[in-house]
């Protein structure tokens, strides 16, 4: 079982001043150099860790490429990790690796660290109108929202408790694909947002297919932070509790802000029965977000 | 009953949701070429192809056991036990996670599991249903004892009764789900789908004498999203039907589902198997049927019918087709849609939009410049669908104020005759449409009615019976409230409410295709900007290709672009596109011989034709920039049309985003 022990935070032009000292012997990361962001953490990295390695996970695979080395998801136990602390990138990271590497050093009995960067904006979609279709330009055509190995369950018995981010589309894909039970449906909203505001973005995005939802279902609605995978946490497990006890699965769709996905692999670590995950594989598009803001540092140590 | 209730009633337009036992009973309309393809006559085994919303699932319940056997029927005849048909329907998500590159052969061990259990099920559910009408099953089950020990086999535990086999179910479904995380497959029952089936089946027709001589069906539906090892066991399993038992598959139209078998002996149409296309046998009496399947809707929403046979009984019953087929039923069916969505023929379209003062100062500024005399201005402004083609044609170089003015005065020869009425045939709703972009607040209403809601939803059940929601949305009883028992009673739609309703849908419609998986980026792309492009050339109010809203490219087909074929397929599959052989064909170095059309539904949303009329060839890099190309790059491409139809003077596309349909010229 993992926990977050301590949780830091400073604007990014202050963070090297503070946490600067901070070295480790390899940091997670996947060079992706889409924003600011990327710009900011290969510095960073580059200046506080002694090695790199890249992740990346494969889903047509079902595998986990650590420094382009494949390893199979259940052959990840013998993946060796570097001596010493560990940090990983959680900017540059989706959730499949998060999940992974998380479960790697649960298994292993690790302490880590977990860096995140928020951006000062995200990019808006070049359609004017009330009628665009999009309101943020942020990812390109994935894989389509499926089950992620080895949270596999059967979908029509479980409860959707989905993240809301600013693709409404991504709501969209679950609502239309058939393949999910959408009458039972929790809706994660980041509230505070990173920014004052935000959460009207969050709503502006998905407010089409919450009217949709609402024609068939009354979704529910829960709150926490943006940036807060403790809360998060503890909405993940006070929904979990819930279900289990009507002895139903929970499926978690943490297509919202990361640090909520954080959460939803921390909370997977700790609770592997009764849970799905769902993750769609979209691309991040390039200069997606503008800037840096605040950096987050969280610090996991295992518990028994 | 009010329409707000109606419509809370009618908001989930989808089968599925209104179905949990299985049994479509009173919530299905027969469709009237059942005879041609009845799924417990046909001899062959079948892969069903429908279109998304066709009603696939729905045609393939009503032959199903839940409905064949539902306990509310009160008479069963003795002819439902020669065919009796079990309807699959896998959990896709959970199938598609038991991935082999995870797994290993333990993918196919887990998903033969899964696929057994729900066999069970629904080999426990028939006993169940047929029990209920034939109690004499229950005894011979008992008596002889072959099924229940069967069942014991399988499950290796001793079960006696339909409860402690659904109680098994219930158990070992838990027990399985717990095998994935960590993965364990240890001492997991190995049971085969087929031979199971087989076996069950078998000890049933010994058992019971009912079951003597019956063929035994099952249908896969939502075949295409199995994965490849999942849909070769299915298929190895179609292989090997016969008479006894028999596999059957359902699937999206234009998905391209795996032929191959676990064996090297692949599947072959038509020696093992026959694709019935469900959307070309819809299509033939799609308006009727259409028709039927809303007022039904209706009825289940709470209203009643004065017109006696229309009932959910008589319209779930085949043998009323005989009568369904009768003109005057047809007739006076149609009538009771048309009283409620009626359609305004495209001259009262003109009438209505020459009363408009934009279209008035239009056409009096168009006849001034034609340097006509009065006595011909008011003749022409007497007679709305000439007065509106003039509009719409007299910028043409082979305009002829000559040929108008012999025909308004009743000079013309008949060939003259004609090429005015040809004329107003091909540019009246051309120049309707137009002027509805042309001008922000002026809305004709050219979407309305039930006739043209057919046409743009053609073979799509759940996009017409959403039209007419979003139709019904717009009701003025809305704000009355009043109280409605028959359908008959309920107050017409106005065109203007069925125009903006249309609108409404198509909006909606357009923006749910981003998240059609796996291209919803660039199926949006594509929609949004091919849309684009055909609302420009509709309101360029200099038009020689009406109604434009076609489109082809140079591309041969032959799997040169495996990445465009894939993209275009799944286009097809959601229905995004609607694909023809290319009627077009100019000369001998046409490579293609397809053309494209956008889903007829999306029209409204973007103020052109949902007619299949004229098209547009764009080249490869063109259709491939809009499918996923920046904005910018799709702008030059935009300008280019706009500088090509010579629109650039009167093209203001935030212009038309920001209707304000609330303020149109029309309060209808």
């Amino acid at each position: 079982m993992i926990k977050i022990s301590s949780w830091r935070s400073k604007l990014a032009t202050e963070f090297n001043k503070e946490f600067g000292q901070e070295k480790y012997n390899a940091t997670f990361t996947y060079y992706d150099n889409n924003d600011d962001r990327s710009g900011w953490m290969s510095d960073y990295i580059a200046f506080i860790s002694e090695e790199v390695i890249t992740v990346n996970y494969l889903p047509e695979e079902t595998s986990l490429a650590i420094n382009n080395n494949p390893y199979r998801i259940n052959e990840l136990s013998d993946y060796k990790i570097p001596d010493g602390r560990i940090l990983i990138d959680a900017t540059s990271l989706a959730l499949p690796e998060l999940l992974h590497l998380f479960n790697i050093l649960n298994e292993k009995k690790r302490a880590f660290d977990v860096i995140y960067v928020q951006p000062n904006s995200y990019s808006e979609s070049k359609i004017a109108g009330l009628d665009s279709i999009k309101y943020f330009d942020l990812s390109d055509d994935g894989l389509g929202v499926q089950q992620l190995p080895p949270y596999i369950g059967f979908s029509a018995e479980s409860e959707i408790f989905f993240f809301l981010g600013w693709e409404g589309h991504r709501l969209g894909a679950v609502i239309n694909s058939d393949e999910f039970n959408t009458r039972d449906i929790t809706c994660l909203l980041g509230i505070p947002p990173f920014k004052t505001g935000w959460e009207n973005k969050t709503l502006t995005s998905n407010y089409k297919h919450l009217i949709e939802l609402n024609n068939t279902t009354c979704p529910q609605f829960k709150y926490a932070g943006a940036n807060d995978p403790l809360k998060t946490y503890e909405v993940i497990d006070e929904i979990y509790q819930s279900k289990s006890y009507e002895e139903k699965w929970l499926t978690l769709a943490p297509f919202g802000t990361k640090p909520a996905a954080i959460a939803a692999a921390n909370f997977a670590v700790n609770n592997k029965s009764r849970l799905i995950l769902l993750y769609d594989f979209v691309k991040k598009k390039h200069k997606r977000s503008e800037g840096t803001d605040l950096v987050h540092l969280w610090t996991f140590e295992c518990v028994e | 009953m009010k329409i707000t209730d109606i419509i809370h009633n009618l908001s989930t337009a989808r089968m599925e949701f209104q179905t949990s036992d299985g049994s479509v009973l009173n919530s299905f309309v027969v469709p009237y070429f059942i005879d041609k393809l009845d799924l417990r006559k046909i001899s062959h085994t079948i892969a069903l192809a429908g279109s998304r919303g066709s009603g696939k699932s729905t045609y393939i319940q009503y032959f199903s056991h839940a409905t064949r056997f539902d306990k509310s029927l009160t008479d069963i005849g003795e002819e439902e036990f020669e065919c009796i048909l079990f309807y699959l329907k896998p959990d896709i998500a959970y199938c598609q996670g038991l991935k082999s590159s995870w797994l290993g052969d333990d993918a196919l061990l887990f998903f033969s599991i899964h696929a057994s259990l729900s066999i069970l099920h629904e080999v426990s559910k028939l006993i169940t249903n047929i029990s209920y009408h034939f109690p004499c099953l229950t005894t011979s089950l008992n008596t002889n004892g072959n099924f229940w020990r069967r069942v014991s086999t399988v499950t290796r535990k001793k079960i006696k009764n339909i409860d402690e086999l659904n109680s098994w179910i219930v158990d070992y479904k838990y027990e399985v789900s717990t095998r994935l995380n960590p993965v364990n497959s240890e001492g997991l029952l190995s049971i085969e789908p087929k031979y199971m089936l087989e076996y069950l089946t078998d000890a049933l027709r010994l058992d019971y004498e009912k079951f003597k001589s019956t063929t035994f069906k099952v249908f896969i539906d939502e075949f295409e999203l199995l994965n490849e090892e999942q849909q070769k066991l299915i298929n190895t399993y179609r292989k090997e039907s016969n008479k006894l038992l028999n596999w059957n598959v359902a699937y999206k139209l234009n998905s391209k589902p795996s032929i191959e078998t676990t064996s090297d002996q692949w599947l072959q149409s038509p020696d093992d198997y026959v694709e019935e296309n469900l959307d070309n046998y819809i299509k033939s009496d799609y308006g009727i049927f259409a028709a039927e399947v809303f007022l039904l809707t209706l009825q289940n929403a709470g209203l009643k019918c004065r017109m006696k046979e229309l009932t959910p009984s008589f319209l779930g019953n085949r043998d009323s087709i005989g009568h369904r087929r009768q003109k005057k039923y047809q007739n006076q069916t149609v009538a009771i849609i048309q009283s409620l969505l009626p359609t305004p023929q495209i001259s009262e379209l003109s009438k209505l939009g020459i009363d408009s003062k934009t279209i008035q100062t239009k056409l009096n500024t168009a006849l001034d410049n034609l340097k006509l005399s009065s006595a011909v201005k008011n003749k022409i402004l007497e007679d709305s669908s000439l007065a509106i083609m003039i509009l719409g044609t007299h910028k043409q170089r082979n305009f002829s104020t000559e040929l108008i003015e012999k025909y308004i005065f009743g000079q013309a020869t008949a060939t003259e005759k004609k090429q005015v009425q040809d004329k107003i045939s091909t540019y009246e709703y051309n120049t309707l449409l137009s002027l509805n972009l042309q001008n922000t607040y002026l809305q004709v209403p050219v979407y309305a009615g039930f006739d043209r809601f057919i046409i743009m939803t053609i073979p799509n059940i759940r996009h017409f019976k959403e039209l007419c929601l979003s139709a019904l949305q717009q009701s003025s009883d809305l704000e009355t409230g009043t109280e409605y028992q028959y359908i008959e009673d309920i107050e017409s739609i106005t065109i203007k409410g069925m125009h903006l309703g249309a609108i409404s849908k198509s909006t909606s419609l357009v923006s749910e295709v981003i998240s059609y998986p796996p291209y919803g980026n660039k199926l949006s792309h594509m929609v949004n900007r091919v849309g684009e492009l055909f609302r420009i050339s509709q309101k360029s109010s200099y038009q020689t290709e009406p109604e434009r809203d076609i489109f082809t490219f140079p591309y041969d087909f032959a799997g040169a672009d495996k990445d465009l074929e894939a993209f275009l397929s799944s286009a097809l599959s959601w229905r995004v596109l609607v694909e023809d052989a290319s009627k077009r064909i100019k000369d001998d170095n046409q490579i293609t011989n397809k053309e494209f059309q956008l889903n007829p539904i999306y029209a409204p949303k973007f103020g052109f034709s949902f007619r299949k009329k004229r098209g547009l060839t764009f080249t490869l890099d063109e259709f491939k920039t809009i499918i996923s190309g920046s904005s910018s790059d799709f702008e030059n491409i935009k300008r280019n049309y706009q500088k090509k139809w010579k629109a650039n003077d009167n093209i203001d596309s935030e212009q038309s985003e920001n209707i304000d349909l609330e303020q149109s010229e029309f309060n209808l």
